[in-house]
C-alpha cells in the first residue's frame, strides 16, 4: 500500500469508489445523528447545553447563597445534591457549573480550531519562509506542555474565564495548525488544484472552495473530541487554584473546596463528577460516530491489504 | 497454435461467483469454464466490470469478503479442488504454484525495503511454512538474484540493494514479475500487468511473458481490456461479458477475425490505421448488473445484430470458424434469421447509422497560426540557489523537460503530441496553458506573447486555452457537485447569468445525463467523469484546448466515446486541440499533425497522414510498429522492432542523437552530432520534418544494418 493510501485510511479517507460524500455541514450531521450512538449521544449533549442556558430556571437556589444554618448536609427534599461548607446548594452550583464549563471550552476549542485551520492551510499552501516561520511558532507552543502554558499565562492575566478559555484554546491551536497543514501540503498536489488554476481561479478561492472542505472533516472529530478535555483542563486549573476563581460556581472550584470536606460530607464532589463524566462520554462517542461516518469500514483500503498480504505471505 | 493439453495445469468449471452487498446480490462470474494448457498464454478481455479481475481473484481464493463462491470448482494439477485446501497450504500455493502479477508496480512494492528486502522475504516466508532446511540465505539470495537477472535489470546483484523509488514503472514491473519467477510457479496470473506502461516498455514485458513461458514452460492468465495487446500475446483469447464467457478463439482471431458481436464491437472502438479520420465505433449502454444467471443472451440490449430470439433464450457456445462464440447467429438452428452475419465492418455501419451526423455549424475558423512556439525549454531544478547552511554547495542536476521545441499551429486544426512517458509531453501541454514557466523561449497564442504577461493578462489567457487533464478523478475537486463544478468557470469569470448555459446544456454537450448534477465525482464511472473533465474545460468557450491523454484508464468502447466527443466538438465549435497521448493508433485517428517527442525534443513531425505513410525517424517506425494492427500478425515484426530499454535519466541527455542508445540502425555520427529538424525530403510534403541524419533513408525504407542491441538487456537506463 502506498504511503498516501495509508494516509487516508489513518484520516478515513479513500482514494477511489466508495468515498464518503456529505452533502454539506448539515448532511454531514444528519448522517452522523441517524446512527443510534450519535443520535444519544448528540442528545446527551443537547440536554446538557439546555441545562446550562436554563441554568438559572432550573436551579432552585442562586449559585452564592448562603444559609448557614445548613453547612453539609447531606441529600434532603430542600437540597437534593446537599450543601457545602458555606451552606450553598450543591445542585444549584452544578448546573450554574455547566455554564461556566461551556463558556471556556466551546469558545477555547472552536476559537483554536478557526485560528489553527488559518493558519495551517496558510503554511501548507503558500510554503517556503511563510510555512518554515509558522511552524517554528507552532512548535515552540508544543514544546510547553499545556498545564505549565497555563500556570504561566493565567498568573499573569488572572483567572477569569475569558483568560482560562485564551490559554486553554492557545495550548490546542498548534496541534491543529500542524494537522491542517500536513493534510494541506498532500491536498496541495492533487491535480484538481493545478486544474482551478488553469480555470484562473485566484489561491484565496481554491483554499477556502476547494482545499479546505477537503480539509476539515477529519478535524471535526478531533475537535469533537477535544471539547471534553477542555472541559477537563480547565475544571484541573481550577482545582489547582490557578483557573477560574474561588466564588465562581465552576466545576474545578467545586471540586476542590469538595475535596477539603470529604471527610464530613463526600456529596459535594458528586455533581461535578457526574457532569464531567456524562459531557466526557458524550462528546467523545460524537467524535467517534463522526469518525466511522467518514470513513464507512475502510472497505477498499482493507482489500488493497488482502492483496499484498497473500502476496508476502503467499 | 498449442491446443490445450490432454491434462490442463489449471481448470475451472462452472464456476459461479457473486458478490453481496447489504442491498443485493451481483454476479461477477456466471457459469464460467476455462482450461489452461501446460505453458500456455491464455487471455481474458473485455470491458471493466465484466468478471474478468473477480476470475483471477476467485483461482487465488481471495475474494474480498463479500464474494462468494456460488458453485463450481478451481483445480490446479496436483493439488486438486482449490476451494477444499485449508488456509495454510492454499498460502503455499499462492506465490509457488500460481503467482500473480497486479497492473500497478508504484503501489504494489513496498517503499521502505529494498527489492531484496522484499525477494527474501517471500522465499523465506515459504521456507518456514515448508520447514525446509536446505534453504541457506545465501541459496535464497542467489536464487533472487538470478530471476532479476532473469527479468533483464541491468546489474541485478547491486539492484537487489535498492528501492522501489530508484527504479522506473517498467522496471519495477520486472521487479514484480521476478517476484512472481521466485518459486517457477505453474501458472502467472497478469491482472492488466502492463496497462500503466507505455507501448514500447508494454512490449518488452510482453517480450518478457513470452520467452519465460519458452523458458520455464509456465503458462500464463493475461488479463487486460486491450484487445490489441492480447492479440499479439496471448495463444487463445477469452472475451467475458457481464460474467459470462462469450467467445473462445486463437489469439489472433480476436482481432483479425472476431466472431461475437460483443468483440466485434470493443475491435471496431479501437483506433488503427484504417480508422483514421472517421468515427470511432462505440457500444451503447453499460455492462448490466445481474442478481440472476440471466434467462436472454446479456449482451442483446447493447447488441445491433439482436433478433428476437436474442430476447427470449439464451445462447450456448456454438462451434464458429475460428473458435466458439455465444451468439445464436452461428447456432446451427437459428443460424438463417442473419441475413447479414455480425462482423466488425456491419458494426461499423450500423453504428454510423445510429449516431447522429454532427452539426457543421458555427464555424469560425479563421486561418492563420493560433499557437507558435519558438524555441521553447522548460528545466527544472536549475533555479534552486544553494542553501545557505549547507557546508557544501548544492549541485543539482537540471532536467530538461522540454528542450529546444518550435511549434505552430493553425487555428481548427488538432495537433497529436506522441512519445513515451518522460519525453516532455506533458510539460509541454502545460507549459502552453501557462501552468508551468518556461525556462527560455517564446510562446506566442493569437498574436500576444504568453510568456511575459501580467497577471491580469493571465487572467483573461485562461479564459482561452484551456486543459484536459489526464486523471479525470483527481482534476475534480472531490467535494464539489458536478454542477457546481460545472459552474464554477463562469463564476471565477464573473461572467453574466444571461451569457450562460444552464447545467443541462453543459452536460448535454458531452452526453452526460442531466441527473449526474447532483452527483460527487467518484460516483461516477471513468468515462462520465472524463467527460465532466472535458465540459468544464470547455465551458468558457475557449480557442485553444490542450487534452492531456485523454483516453488513459479507460476502457475501449469509453475511449472511443471521448475521442468521438472531441472530434464533434472541435467540429461544432471551431476549437483548436493538442491531443497529447502515448497512443499513437489514436492520434493518428484523430489528429490532422502529427508530432513525436523524445527526450523533450521533437523528433518528427508533418501531416498526419506524411507521417503514417513514410516516418522518417526510427523511433517513430518503432512505434508504429507497435500499435496493434488486424492487417499483420504482428508478433514477429513485434520483436525485430522493438525498442529497448527506457528514455535516460532525464539529467544526463546522451550525446549525439538522443535517441542513439536505442536506436537499431545508429552509426558513429549519431554518438557525436545532433541531428537537427529538417525536411525529411519528401516529394509534396515540404512540411514533413524529422531530426535524424539517415531521415531520407528510413522514409524511403532503405534502413542501414540493424545493430544487435541484445534487445532486452542493453537497454540500462543510465541512472543504473
Amino acid at each position: 500500500m502506498s504511503v498516501q493510501a495509508t494516509q487516508q485510511v489513518l484520516l478515513g479517507e479513500s482514494a477511489t469508489g466508495s468515498e464518503y460524500q456529505p452533502r454539506g455541514v448539515l448532511g454531514f450531521l444528519r448522517d452522523v445523528t441517524r446512527r443510534p450512538a450519535g443520535a444519544a449521544s448528540a442528545g446527551m449533549i443537547l440536554l446538557l447545553l439546555l441545562t446550562a442556558i436554563f441554568a438559572p430556571t432550573l436551579a432552585p437556589y442562586g449559585p452564592n447563597s448562603i444559609d448557614v444554618l445548613h453547612t453539609l448536609t447531606g441529600p434532603s427534599a430542600q437540597h437534593l445534591l446537599g450543601t457545602d461548607a458555606l451552606g450553598r446548594d450543591n445542585l444549584s452550583r452544578v448546573l450554574y457549573g455547566s455554564q461556566v464549563a461551556f463558556e471556556v471550552a466551546l469558545p477555547a476549542v472552536l476559537g483554536a480550531f478557526l485560528v489553527g485551520s488559518v493558519l495551517g492551510l496558510v503554511a501548507g499552501y503558500l510554503g517556503g519562509p511563510v510555512d518554515k516561520v509558522l511552524i517554528v511558532v507552532f512548535d515552540a507552543l508544543i514544546s510547553f506542555p499545556a498545564v505549565i502554558l497555563g500556570l504561566a499565562l493565567l498568573s499573569l492575566l488572572g483567572g477569569s474565564i475569558e483568560s482560562v478559555a485564551f490559554v486553554i484554546g492557545i495550548s490546542l491551536m498548534p496541534y491543529y495548525a500542524r494537522l491542517i497543514r500536513a493534510q494541506t501540503l498532500s491536498e496541495r498536489k492533487n491535480q484538481y488544484v493545478k486544474a482551478e488554476r488553469s480555470l484562473g481561479a485566484s489561491r484565496l478561492r481554491v483554499l477556502l472552495r476547494h482545499i479546505l472542505p477537503n480539509v476539515a472533516p477529519p478535524l471535526f472529530v478531533i475537535v469533537a473530541m477535544d471539547i471534553p478535555s477542555a472541559i477537563v483542563i480547565e475544571a484541573g486549573l481550577a482545582f489547582l487554584g490557578v483557573g477560574v476563581e474561588a466564588p465562581t460556581p465552576d466545576w474545578g472550584v467545586i471540586l476542590a473546596d469538595g475535596f477539603t470536606n470529604i471527610g464530613t460530607s463526600p456529596w459535594e464532589i458528586v455533581g461535578p463528577i457526574i457532569g464531567l463524566v456524562i459531557l466526557a462520554t458524550s462528546f467523545t462517542v460524537l467524535g467517534e460516530t463522526m469518525r466511522d461516518v467518514l470513513d464507512p469500514q475502510q472497505r477498499i483500503p482493507r482489500r488493497i491489504f488482502r492483496r499484498k498480504l497473500a502476496f508476502i505471505d503467499a | 497454435m498449442p491446443e490445450p493439453a490432454v491434462a490442463p495445469v489449471l481448470a475451472i468449471e462452472d464456476l459461479t461467483v457473486a458478490y453481496h452487498t447489504r442491498k443485493a446480490r451481483r454476479l461477477a462470474l456466471d457459469d464460467v469454464s476455462l482450461a489452461l494448457g501446460h505453458s500456455e498464454i491464455l487471455g481474458v478481455v473485455g470491458e471493466s466490470g465484466c468478471g474478468k479481475s473477480t476470475l483471477g481473484m476467485t483461482i487465488l481464493r481471495l475474494l474480498p469478503p463479500n464474494g462468494r463462491i456460488v458453485s463450481g470448482t478451481v483445480s490446479l494439477t496436483g493439488h486438486g479442488d482449490l476451494q477444499r485446501l485449508s488456509n495454510a497450504q492454499m498460502r503455499s500455493i499462492r506465490g509457488r504454484e500460481i503467482a500473480v502479477i497486479f497492473q500497478d508496480p508504484t503501489t504494489s512494492l513496498n517503499p521502505r525495503l529494498s527489492i531484496g528486502t522484499q525477494l527474501l522475504q517471500v522465499q523465506q516466508a515459504h521456507a518456514a511454512a515448508r520447514k525446509s532446511g536446505s534453504t541457506t540465505a545465501k541459496s535464497l539470495r542467489e536464487n533472487a538474484i538470478s530471476k532479476l537477472e532473469e527479468v533483464g535489470l541491468p546489474n541485478p546483484s547491486r539492484a537487489f540493494e535498492r528501492y522501489p523509488h530508484e527504479f522506473s514503472g517498467g522496471m519495477r514491473q520486472r521487479v514484480m514479475i521476478a517476484m512472481a519467477l521466485l518459486f517457477e510457479p505453474k501458472v502467472i496470473i497478469a491482472d492488466e500487468a502492463t496497462s500503466a506502461l507505455d507501448v514500447t516498455l508494454e512490449a518488452q514485458i510482453l517480450e518478457l511473458l513470452l520467452r519465460l513461458r519458452e523458458t520455464h514452460g509456465t503458462s500464463i492468465l493475461f488479463i487486460s481490456h486491450d484487445l490489441g495487446v492480447v492479440s499479439q500475446l496471448c495463444d487463445r483469447v477469452v472475451v467475458m461479458y457481464a460474467g459470462r464467457v462469450v467467445e473462445e478463439v486463437p489469439g489472433e482471431a480476436v482481432l483479425a477475425a472476431p466472431r461475437h458481436p460483443y468483440s466485434q464491437a470493443l475491435q471496431a472502438a479501437v483506433p488503427n490505421r484504417r480508422t483514421r479520420g472517421t468515427r470511432l465505433a462505440t457500444i451503447g449502454g453499460r455492462v448490466p448488473d445481474m442478481a440472476e444467471s440471466s434467462a436472454s443472451c446479456s449482451f442483446a440490449p447493447r447488441c445491433l445484430f439482436t433478433t428476437t430470439t436474442c430476447t427470449e433464450s439464451n445462447p450456448a457456445l456454438y462451434e464458429t470458424d475460428s473458435g466458439l462464440a455465444r451468439c445464436f447467429a452461428y447456432a446451427p438452428e437459428h443460424g438463417d434469421k442473419w441475413a447479414v452475419k455480425p462482423s466488425t465492418e456491419e458494426w461499423h455501419r450500423r453504428n454510423a447509422e445510429l449516431a447522429d451526423s454532427p452539426g457543421s455549424g458555427g464555424d469560425r475558423s479563421e486561418s492563420g497560426p493560433l499557437v507558435d512556439i519558438g524555441d521553447l525549454t522548460v528545466h527544472f531544478g536549475s533555479a534552486r540557489r544553494p542553501r545557505l547552511s549547507a557546508a557544501r554547495p548544492v549541485v543539482r542536476s537540471v532536467v530538461r523537460a522540454v528542450d529546444g521545441v518550435s511549434l505552430t499551429l493553425d487555428r481548427g486544426r488538432i495537433l497529436g503530441i506522441v512519445g513515451e512517458s518522460g519525453s516532455g509531453k506533458t510539460t509541454l501541454g502545460e507549459a502552453l496553458v501557462k501552468l508551468l514557466p518556461p525556462t527560455g523561449g517564446t510562446i506566442s497564442f493569437d498574436g500576444q506573447d504568453v510568456t511575459r504577461i501580467s497577471t491580469r493578462e493571465i487572467f483573461q489567457f485562461r479564459r482561452r486555452a484551456q486543459m484536459i487533464f489526464q486523471n479525470p478523478y483527481s482534476s475534480l475537486s472531490p467535494r464539489m457537485q458536478i454542477g457546481s463544478l460545472l459552474t464554477e468557470p463562469y463564476e471565477i469569470h464573473r461572467i453574466p447569468k444571461s451569457d450562460r448555459h444552464s447545467v443541462e446544456e453543459l452536460l448535454a454537450a458531452v452526453n452526460l445525463p442531466a441527473s449526474v448534477r447532483n452527483s460527487f465525482p467518484s460516483q461516477l464511472s471513468g468515462g462520465q467523469a472524463r467527460r465532466v473533465g472535458i465540459a468544464r474545460a470547455l465551458v468558457l468557450e475557449p480557442d485553444l484546448v490542450v487534452a492531456d491523454e485523454p483516453t488513459a484508464g479507460l476502457d475501449a468502447s469509453a475511449a472511443a466515446s471521448t475521442v468521438n466527443l472531441l472530434a464533434d466538438l472541435r467540429q461544432r465549435m471551431g476549437l483548436t486541440v493538442v491531443l497529447i497521448s502515448h497512443n499513437l493508433s489514436l492520434v493518428t485517428t484523430s489528429a490532422d499533425e502529427v508530432c513525436v517527442m523524445y527526450f523533450g525534443q521533437v523528433v518528427e513531425r508533418g501531416d498526419t497522414a506524411t507521417v503514417m505513410a513514410t516516418p522518417a525517424h526510427p523511433y517513430t517506425r518503432a512505434l508504429l510498429a507497435l500499435a496493434p494492427d488486424p492487417e499483420r500478425s504482428s508478433r514477429l515484426e513485434r520483436r525485430r522492432l522493438l525498442v529497448p530499454g527506457e528514455i535516460p535519466s532525464p539529467d544526463s541527455p546522451p550525446p549525439g542523437c538522443r535517441f542513439h542508445p536505442r536506436c537499431m540502425y545508429a552509426q558513429d555520427i549519431c554518438k557525436e552530432v545532433a541531428p537537427k529538424l529538417e525536411p525529411a525530403g519528401g516529394k509534396g510534403a515540404p512540411e514533413h520534418l524529422a531530426a535524424c541524419h539517415f531521415a531520407e533513408d528510413v522514409r524511403a525504407g532503405r534502413l542501414p544494418a540493424a545493430q544487435d542491441l541484445g534487445l532486452m538487456a542493453a537497454g540500462a537506463p543510465a541512472g543504473l
